[in-house]
């Protein structure tokens, strides 16, 4: 197991250096998805990584999330190296994605006592959280039907839910308010708002730029695998010269096109 | 902490996998109904044919039959399903005897001159007659039928036996007046006696095919769970949530090959059972006097054999189920993968291959040889002797452990991980491997 540094840099919840990526492709041959990205995120903040589709965003929170080996470049989820010790980076870390599915035949109960055990989590306090969850995610009118019967939001519920079963300091999202209505939308977003609260770091990937707008204090762009713009909406908007979101992520882009070309 | 890890996950994909109706069917379902659905259907189908038969009535004719011939008592022989003189006094008393073999169903006998019938049409004509026995002066009766016809079959079947038992008779007869008995005149007329007991037949019968079906129910009883949770939970999107659990992949692997090994054991205890239930009921429905109550000591001794077999066959399973993305995918891969343990399976139930240090380390193969062995118990070839058992229980190991390697390394693959098999690049070394 990796201990965590003091070291006041490393001390960040989510910090990525010279991240690279690639994969082989049996036709294209070795493609680079991510390209030296370096990544910070601190405690207590809400970090948006925003590219159009096919940027790198989910191979970097999947690195991130040690389902995928960085090729090169090292990251470090609360301190601990996730090439290091993937392990540790698991239990101190919350991910959710499209493909983090709930196990269809259990239900959501079933589900969380399942994660809770393997994190090692004791029966009481396992039971306790459980109760705790149902109450905060409203999940008690189908938190013993089987998932595969659940309706998209109380899915994206009980997901979050298991995600954030054992109280991880760091919570990785991607896209998560995708397939959502609106009110279910409006529940993610109050619930990021409130591991911000509760001093977590929240790094999530997303398309809906009036999100990002309203949630994060700060932004990273991905292009074509880079990051080349990271900082709070006001400094993208200095840097430039836009108002909107929308129309400062296009400038960041095109800006962003012209090397890559 | 691997192993309590892995009992965990194994509980829950075995939990998960018994909740899916097909893995219920091929699991639970199919090997508990088999048997007895199949003894069922066996004894019916032999019930109705036997059925038929008995209510068929055939035609014979009796082509020139000489006149030193009591044509009444010949006819009544032919009618009765002794084959004996119906009007005789001692006919009664052996229709009785349960222990003579009875040729039941009506014949119907006419008697006819040679210049009445046509020799190569005799039999051949659908309306006419279905058998005919044709007297000739300078050589042998013939019995006349026609192969292609089974009702024509069926009349020669209770013609020859009858006659045959009336001609015996006729010879006991004249036998008795001279003052002799039929078995003087025959010195090797035998009465076989079998010394086997009822344990020794049973164990042979159940060496003839326990091995090819514990091989056989395994691969089935695997099958469905094996796929379900490998390809399965690749197209449920479940693969990325099972590998954000804090434990190392070989926790993940062992959980889900131990939840495959309880689905096969579960499959594979019920068919055994609903066997040996209906192979009971079968024996005593039909008043055999054979019992076939399983060999429990055998089947003890096979045990260990039997969980390094069924953990050898769950690693195979997983692995190569890894290797696919989709359900139908793993259904197409494992498909192939059960007939290669089928055919080393039916090769090793064959009676010319006994157990022996040469053919004990083939894999599947060893399994039948080592069962048939212990099921023949003292009947069992001497080659089948402490070495050979070695060899299967260590090879046996050895390949259980070289398998779960591989479905691990499968696992750690990111190509497979993601996506599927893909034979360009299976085979190449410069996959990247998953974090630990």
């Amino acid at each position: 197991m990796t201990t965590p540094t003091t070291d006041p840099i490393e001390r960040l919840a989510i910090r990525t250096e010279a991240l690279k990526k690639s994969f082989h492709d049996p036709e294209r041959g070795v493609v680079e998805a991510v390209r030296g990205v370096e990544l910070g995120c601190r405690y207590g903040e809400i970090y948006g990584l925003l590219g159009p589709n096919g940027a790198g965003k989910t191979t970097v929170l999947r690195m991130l999330a040690t389902i995928l080996a960085p090729s090169a470049g090292r990251a470090w989820i609360d301190g601990v190296d996730v090439a290091a010790d993937p392990l540790e980076v698991r239990r101190r870390l919350g991910f959710l994605s499209a493909s983090t599915g709930l196990y269809a035949r259990l239900t959501p109960r079933e589900t969380l006592r399942y994660f809770g055990t393997l994190h090692g989590m004791a029966k009481p306090a396992l039971e306790a959280r459980i109760d705790e969850l149902i109450d905060a995610f409203d999940l008690s009118k189908f938190v013993d039907q089987r998932c595969e019967g659940l309706s998209s939001g109380q899915k994206q519920r009980a997901s979050i839910a298991r995600a954030v079963l054992h109280d991880p300091p760091v919570l990785i999202l991607d896209e998560p308010t995708t397939g959502l209505d609106i009110l279910a939308t409006s529940d993610m977003i109050e619930f990021l708002g409130s591991r911000k609260s509760e001093s977590r770091c929240v790094l999530f990937s997303t398309h809906v730029l009036s999100e990002a707008e309203r949630l994060c204090d700060r932004i990273g762009i991905l292009h074509d695998g880079r990051l080349f713009a990271s900082g709070t909406l006001a400094e993208l908007r200095a840097r430039t010269g836009k108002t909107y979101l929308d129309e400062v992520f296009q400038a960041l882009i095109a800006d962003a096109g012209a090397p890559a070309a | 902490m691997i192993l309590r890890s892995a009992l965990r996950i194994a509980r829950t994909e075995f939990v998960a996998s018994l909740r899916d109706r097909m893995t219920l069917v091929y699991t639970v379902l199919l090997p508990l109904a088999m048997y007895p659905v199949l003894f069922w259907v066996m004894i019916q189908g032999y019930l109705i044919l036997e059925g038929k038969d008995r209510r068929t009535e055939v035609t014979v004719a009796l082509v020139d039959m000489p006149a030193t011939l009591d044509v009444e008592r010949v006819s009544r022989a032919l009618e009765s399903p002794l084959g004996l003189d119906a009007g005789a006094p001692a006919t009664d008393a052996l229709l009785d005897d349960e222990s003579i073999e009875l040729i039941e169903g009506k014949v119907d006998v006419r008697r006819l001159g040679a210049h009445e019938l046509e020799r190569e049409h005799a039999v051949r004509d659908r309306d006419g007659f279905d058998a005919v026995v044709w007297f000739h002066d300078e050589r042998p009766t013939e019995l006349l039928f026609d192969g292609a016809r089974s009702r024509s079959k069926l009349a020669r079947d209770r013609v020859e036996a009858r006659l045959t038992e009336y001609g015996l008779e006729l010879r006991a007869v004249e036998l008795e007046r001279a003052g002799a008995q039929l078995e003087d005149f025959d010195p090797f007329a035998l009465e076989t006696v079998d010394l086997a007991d009822e344990k020794d037949i049973a164990g042979l019968l159940f060496s003839l095919i326990l091995p090819m079906l514990f091989v056989m129910m395994t691969v089935l009883g695997g099958f469905y769970p094996a796929v379900d949770a490998t390809a399965g939970e690749k197209e449920r999107k479940t693969a990325e949530t099972t590998a954000l659990l804090p434990v190392p992949p070989f926790a993940i692997v062992l959980g889900k090959i131990l939840a495959v090994v309880w689905a096969a054991a579960l499959a594979t205890s019920l068919n055994v059972a609903g066997m040996a239930l209906a192979a009971e009921h079968l024996m005593s429905g039909l008043g055999e006097a054979v019992s076939l109550e399983p060999p429990w000591g055998a089947m003890l001794r096979m045990t260990p054999f039997a969980l390094v077999f069924l953990f050898f066959t769950a690693c195979v399973l997983v692995a190569a189920a890894s290797m696919t993305r989709t359900f139908k995918q793993g259904q197409s891969m494992l498909g192939a993968v059960q007939m290669l343990f089928l055919f080393p399976a039916i090769v090793g139930t064959l009676p010319v291959f006994d157990l022996a240090a040469t053919n004990a380390w083939i894999p599947v193969m060893q399994t039948s040889l080592v069962f048939k062995a212990l099921l023949q118990g003292s009947s069992a070839p001497a080659t089948a002797g402490p070495a050979a058992f070695a060899i299967v229980l260590v090879t046996g190991l050895g390949y259980a452990l070289a398998a779960t390697w591989l479905a691990v390394a499968l696992r750690r693959r990111e190509d497979l991980f993601d996506e599927g098999f893909d034979p360009k690049t299976l085979l190449s070394f410069r996959r990247r491997k998953l974090p630990r």
